[in-house]
């Protein structure tokens, strides 16, 4: 039993960044295809519209940061913990990560007919951030309350 | 999976917004959206085609046998997989159904004969039954009958047609509404372009016809000139 908690411990350690990975892949992916499709029908703004397809790359960077603050010597008494608080952080990196990229093709789709909007549409997908933000703070308050 | 429908972002994404009646043109010629769309996987394609050849005014036969291109439609339907595509397609074949029922009357010609297939959908035989009726009796089905009935009778050819037009882009518009990186929304896409070019080309006809008639008067009062020998 004790070595099956310490499985689940460094699967705590590692899911934020697996997960996180995962989903700034599908979200980058998701906007970056909206980007190039933007790109055949505009004469101008590429960069802004590969700028806003990278912005869910943040999840990955969130999943490292919380892995280096749980990382530590896994034991039957903090396994729970670990897993339980990088378990979940992940889910919610790779949840936010795709419905982000969601949002962010619906932002460029629509800022591709008029540009004036751009700014405004991105608001879905900065709110969707801030929620990765709460998973991302909150996780490392508890990080520091593992033994 | 939630990200299995990612083909389509991009397709989507390179479609400019066709505001409806507001412009001349599609905001996208045909050479260039056909080149988009070669962008779908091959299955999707061939539905699309299918869909476009019962929908499309371009692609139908109006000298096909009305049995002929129901039997089309319906087998259409059964092999459309999803529910939206095969709603806006019963919707659009109901609302040609009531309209040309609405021309046939006006053109003079008796009921169907029962038994015949004429039409489409689940009031094909009230319309039938109530062919004397002025909505046929199926008026509060189909809200946009009576003004219809109205612009038909009155020979106002163009505001039937943009009512029509009007009605079948809401009624896509509101399936349309539901789906966003899709083939629903690239198929339905394609309905509306399909709309906003007949109406283009309708304009077109009609100024075409105006010129013509513009230019028989001019010419009624020049002098013969006479013909080359």
């Amino acid at each position: 039993m004790t070595d099956f908690i310490v499985l689940l411990g460094w699967l705590g350690i590692y899911t934020p960044v697996a997960l996180g990975a995962l989903g700034s892949a599908i979200g980058v992916a998701i906007a970056g295809q909206a980007a190039i499709g933007a790109m055949l029908e505009t004469e101008a703004g590429y960069g802004r519209f590969v700028g806003a397809a990278a912005i869910p790359s943040s999840n990955v960077i969130y999943g490292i940061v919380v892995m280096f603050a749980l990382q530590r010597t896994v034991t039957a008494d903090n396994g729970g913990a670990l897993f339980a608080i990088g378990g979940l952080l992940g889910l919610a990196l790779l949840y936010i990560g795709v419905w982000q990229g969601r949002a962010l093709a619906s932002a460029i789709a629509a800022s591709k007919n008029k540009s004036e909007i751009f700014g405004l549409a991105m608001a879905p997908a900065a709110i969707v951030e801030g929620f990765a933000v709460f998973a991302f703070v909150f996780a490392l308050v508890l990080a520091g309350g593992i033994g | 999976m939630i990200w299995a429908d990612q083909p389509y972002v991009m397709l989507v994404a390179s479609l400019p917004a066709i505001r409806f009646l507001s412009e001349k043109e599609p905001p996208i010629n045909r050479a260039r959206l056909m080149e988009r769309l070669k962008y779908l996987p091959p299955a999707d394609q061939e539905t699309l085609r299918q869909l476009t050849e019962i929908v499309s005014w371009r692609f139908i036969d109006v000298t096909e046998d009305d049995a002929a291109f129901l039997e089309r439609a319906e087998a259409l339907l059964a092999r459309i997989s999803s529910p939206t595509l095969a709603a806006a397609l019963r919707e659009r074949l109901e609302m040609r159904t009531v309209v040309a029922a609405l021309r046939r009357r006006h053109a003079g010609e008796n009921p169907p004969e029962p038994g015949v297939r004429w039409g489409f959908g689940p009031h094909v035989e009230r319309i039938r039954a109530g062919w004397s009726l002025p909505d046929f009796g199926v008026g509060t089905f189909y809200r946009w009958l009576p003004a219809a009935k109205e612009a038909l009778e009155a020979g106002d050819a163009a505001k039937l047609e943009r009512l029509l037009l009007e009605t079948a882009w809401n009624q896509q518009a509101r399936h349309a509404e539901r789906h966003a990186f899709d083939f629903e929304t690239v198929a339905l896409y394609m309905v509306r372009w399909s709309m906003a070019d007949r109406w283009a080309r309708y304009d077109a006809d009609e100024a075409e016809v105006r010129f013509r008639e513009l230019l028989d008067a001019a010419l009624a009062d020049a002098p013969d000139i006479p013909e080359v020998a």
